[in-house]
């Protein structure tokens, strides 16, 4: 294969493996906000904000089975 | 280079383009040279990490013949569960569970880390369906662990054996994309 054909494959998966780790940041920023939000008022996660994570992580799973 | 001579050159550099500005009307003041110079350090860093993985990815690109039906790129798999583990590491160092609720939300958000790279790396073809199907198995177990913790906690109970079992199944799923990549290099 040329060497342009594996520079763009190359790009490709980095772009693919950037994506991912953009999700997985996302998610971690997620976590800090909703504890900061709540340790700003005092309190702990409550069952509704457990609730949206869990329907949220279904949801995931459940796009993964296509 | 090491960082603190780097963060020096920067540092002159913005310096002399900041004097040079001056003459266009623009004027930046020490805290914006500063965060420029910051900024330049994450672009240097970020391109020192990338380029040597691309060199290395495309040497060793030319050496593995393509396979029929499409290839498994697992360095991108393996860079993809590192990410993955990266990013968990950095939930876990950036804001420590210092409550049960938010070590069950912390596995919540765990679960679909892994579900969305997992759903990446199926749509761009570096896993095939079994592979799919298994992690989607295993990502639900670890789901189901999870939800009984978050019940154990709305009881008053201890939510921790449940989420250790969330963890061990997380781990392993994470161990064994490892392997796969170790096997097909």
């Amino acid at each position: 294969m040329s060497n342009a054909a594996d520079a763009l494959l190359v790009v490709t998966r980095l772009l693919s493996a950037l994506e991912a780790a953009m999700a997985v940041a996302g998610n971690a920023q997620r976590f800090r906000v909703l504890v900061s939000q709540a340790v700003a008022e005092g309190r702990d996660l409550t069952d509704a904000e457990l609730n949206e994570l869990r329907a949220d992580a279904q949801a995931a799973i459940d796009r993964l089975g296509g | 280079m090491k960082r603190t001579t780097l963060a020096a050159v920067f540092g002159n550099i913005v310096s002399l383009a900041a004097v040079a500005l001056v003459h266009f009307g623009i004027e930046l003041t020490a805290e914006q040279q500063a965060e420029i110079v910051s900024a330049l350090l994450v672009i240097v860093n970020t391109v020192a990490l990338i380029v040597p993985a691309v060199i290395a990815t495309v040497n060793k690109r030319r050496e593995r013949r393509v396979r029929e039906g499409g290839f498994v790129t697992l360095s991108l798999l393996q860079g993809i569960a590192l990410a993955t583990i990266m990013g968990l590491i950095l939930t876990a160092c950036t804001v420590v569970p210092e409550t049960p609720r938010q070590a069950v939300a912390a596995s919540y958000l765990s679960i679909e880390s892994l579900a969305q790279t997992a759903e990446i790396a199926y749509r761009d073809g570096l896993i095939d369906d079994a592979r799919r199907d298994a992690v989607r198995e295993e990502l639900q177990l670890a789901l189901e662990s999870t939800a009984l913790a978050q019940q154990a906690v709305e009881a008053g109970q201890d939510p921790s054996s449940r989420l250790e079992q969330a963890h061990a199944i997380l781990s392993a799923l994470k161990n064994r994309l490892e392997i796969e990549v170790q096997r097909d290099e």
